[in-house]
């Protein structure tokens, strides 16, 4: 009894790993790592910015102890590389080569996973290749992420495209994941379904929207006291609805 | 208390040979960098001075490594001018786990692949980047297998932006809502979650000064590792 107490008020009992760009994005790391030794073990999880990409990969990042490299616009394959080794704690030696065989041998032999988040930069600068070789090397688990286009631009890119066992479309938030996310961001007050529906109608699936309506709500509700959120009420609290992110409509005169 | 006394001499010391910027190497690493390196046959005192590591320790992380399986004997050698029976071991690794040591104990349970609770929430902080507060770094660090407590998430963001790492993306303010913290650029420092250590220290009032501060991340060197030791020292371990 007394454990349940203390669980209710040191943990939030929501759990994000329900949430479902999350748990698709970790199945799929999943069923890669698991997969039959001749399939490939590449996974692609591609979408619109804000809809929840990197926060599914910092689960599965946690949940999997993958290594985690974020390509930069600016990265070199060089730079790439010294970035892999830095995530992986080895000190780097000198030449690309010995980089390249260093990385691919630690991938091979921890069994960890590799997670690239935005991919969309190496694609950009032909650095794909080097992702290929590590991966022919390795043979590991890999996962990356990139935008929208990410399937249309690597198709360039054949030998690398028949590697990808997994397409991953990141998904537009559901009512569920917003019950969810307002268990997170609006812990303190109670809000009806009508206005968590209109909140996803308006946000058109991001859940980054979702996420800072809803903490804007959750500090209007407590500046002015009120702890339950009806439609009424939130006319009320929020008379020009919630921000949506559209850019303003053209002005006539 | 004998290793405070040793800590106070080896403090300067320390400070050179583990600030340099690099990721600190564990006698275990050493050893185990040691271990890999000479992978067809090696004894257990070579790796002990290869990595620097004191022999009793690095018997027992032997012993550790040969009951996980990840290491195998080879071959005994009688020594000469000794007792029949001492003899000298060779070892040969058969599972290479990889560059980062493998962490076993002394029975040979292989401990330690999941990410821990300060990883988890180190994680958030420079994955996500995003600003959070102290419920949300531990809803968002929380899985189905390790939660992450508020008070946890709570201290550990407090200690963080202390230490210079975090900036308050938002204030606090008064019951409406807690304070948002983010990552600033440029101290994401590379995979390791830093730690919150409870060192003690030692003040004196009367002149104002610090006189002995306790550096714990120096203990494992000190009871295990043989890098802060001068030649004497070693002689005499």
């Amino acid at each position: 009894m007394v454990m349940q107490m203390n669980a209710d008020v040191n943990f939030s009992n929501s759990s994000i790993a329900q949430i479902r760009n999350i748990s698709q994005c970790y199945e799929a790391v999943k069923r890669t790592q698991d997969r039959n030794i001749l399939l490939p073990g590449i996974s692609a999880f591609y979408g619109p910015s804000g809809f929840g990409k990197s926060t599914a990969a910092n689960f599965v990042a946690t949940k999997t102890n993958a290594f985690y490299v974020q390509v930069k616009s600016t990265y070199t394959k060089k730079a790439f590389l010294q970035a892999l080794l830095r995530e992986m704690s080895i000190p780097y030696p000198a030449t690309l080569s010995e980089m390249m065989e260093l990385a691919t041998s630690e991938l091979a032999k921890s069994g960890r996973p590799l997670i690239i988040d935005e991919f969309d930069h190496l694609v950009q600068g032909n650095k794909v290749e080097i992702i290929r070789d590590l991966y022919e090397g390795s043979q590991g688990t890999f996962l990356i992420i990139g935008e929208e286009m990410l399937a249309r631009k690597l198709e360039k890119w054949e030998r690398f495209h028949g590697r990808i066992l997994n397409w991953v479309p990141a998904l537009p938030a559901d009512i569920n994941d917003v019950t969810l996310l307002a268990s997170i961001y609006a812990p303190k007050i109670e809000i009806d379904e009508p206005v968590l529906e209109q909140l996803l109608a308006q946000v058109r699936g991001s859940t980054r929207r979702v996420s800072t309506n809803l903490e804007m709500l959750n500090e209007k509700a407590l500046e002015a006291g009120v702890r339950h959120i009806s439609k009424q009420v939130f006319k009320e609290l929020l008379p020009d609805g919630f921000v949506t992110g559209e850019s303003p409509k053209p002005r006539s005169f | 208390m004998q290793a405070g006394t040793k800590l106070s001499l080896t403090q300067e010391l320390g400070s050179n040979l583990m600030n340099a910027g690099q990721p600190y190497q564990s006698p275990r690493q050493r050893v185990w960098t040691a271990i890999r390196k000479h992978r067809e046959e090696f004894t257990i005192k070579q790796v002990a001075e290869l990595g620097q590591m004191k022999y009793d320790s690095t018997r027992d992380f032997i012993t550790g490594l040969k009951k996980a399986g990840i290491i195998a004997e080879v071959r005994r050698e009688k020594l000469p001018n000794m007792s029949k029976k001492i003899e000298l071991i060779y070892f040969k690794l058969v599972e290479d786990y990889g560059y980062n040591t493998p962490s076993v104990d002394r029975q040979g349970n292989i401990l330690g692949k999941s990410a821990t609770v300060n990883k988890a929430m180190w994680n958030t902080l420079r994955i996500t980047k995003q600003p959070v507060n102290a419920s949300e770094l531990a809803a968002i660090s929380s899985t189905d297998e390790q939660q992450v407590s508020i008070e946890t998430a709570d201290s550990y963001l407090r200690f963080l932006h202390h230490a210079g790492y975090l900036k308050i993306a938002r204030a606090a303010h008064h019951a409406v809502r807690k304070a948002k913290y983010q990552l600033l650029p440029g101290m994401d420092t590379g995979p390791i979650p830093p730690q919150i250590q409870r060192a003690k220290q030692v003040f004196d009032p009367n002149t104002n000064t610090v006189m002995y501060s306790e550096r714990p991340e120096l203990e494992e060197e000190i009871k295990h590792g043989t890098l802060l030791l001068n030649d004497e020292e070693i002689n005499d371990e």
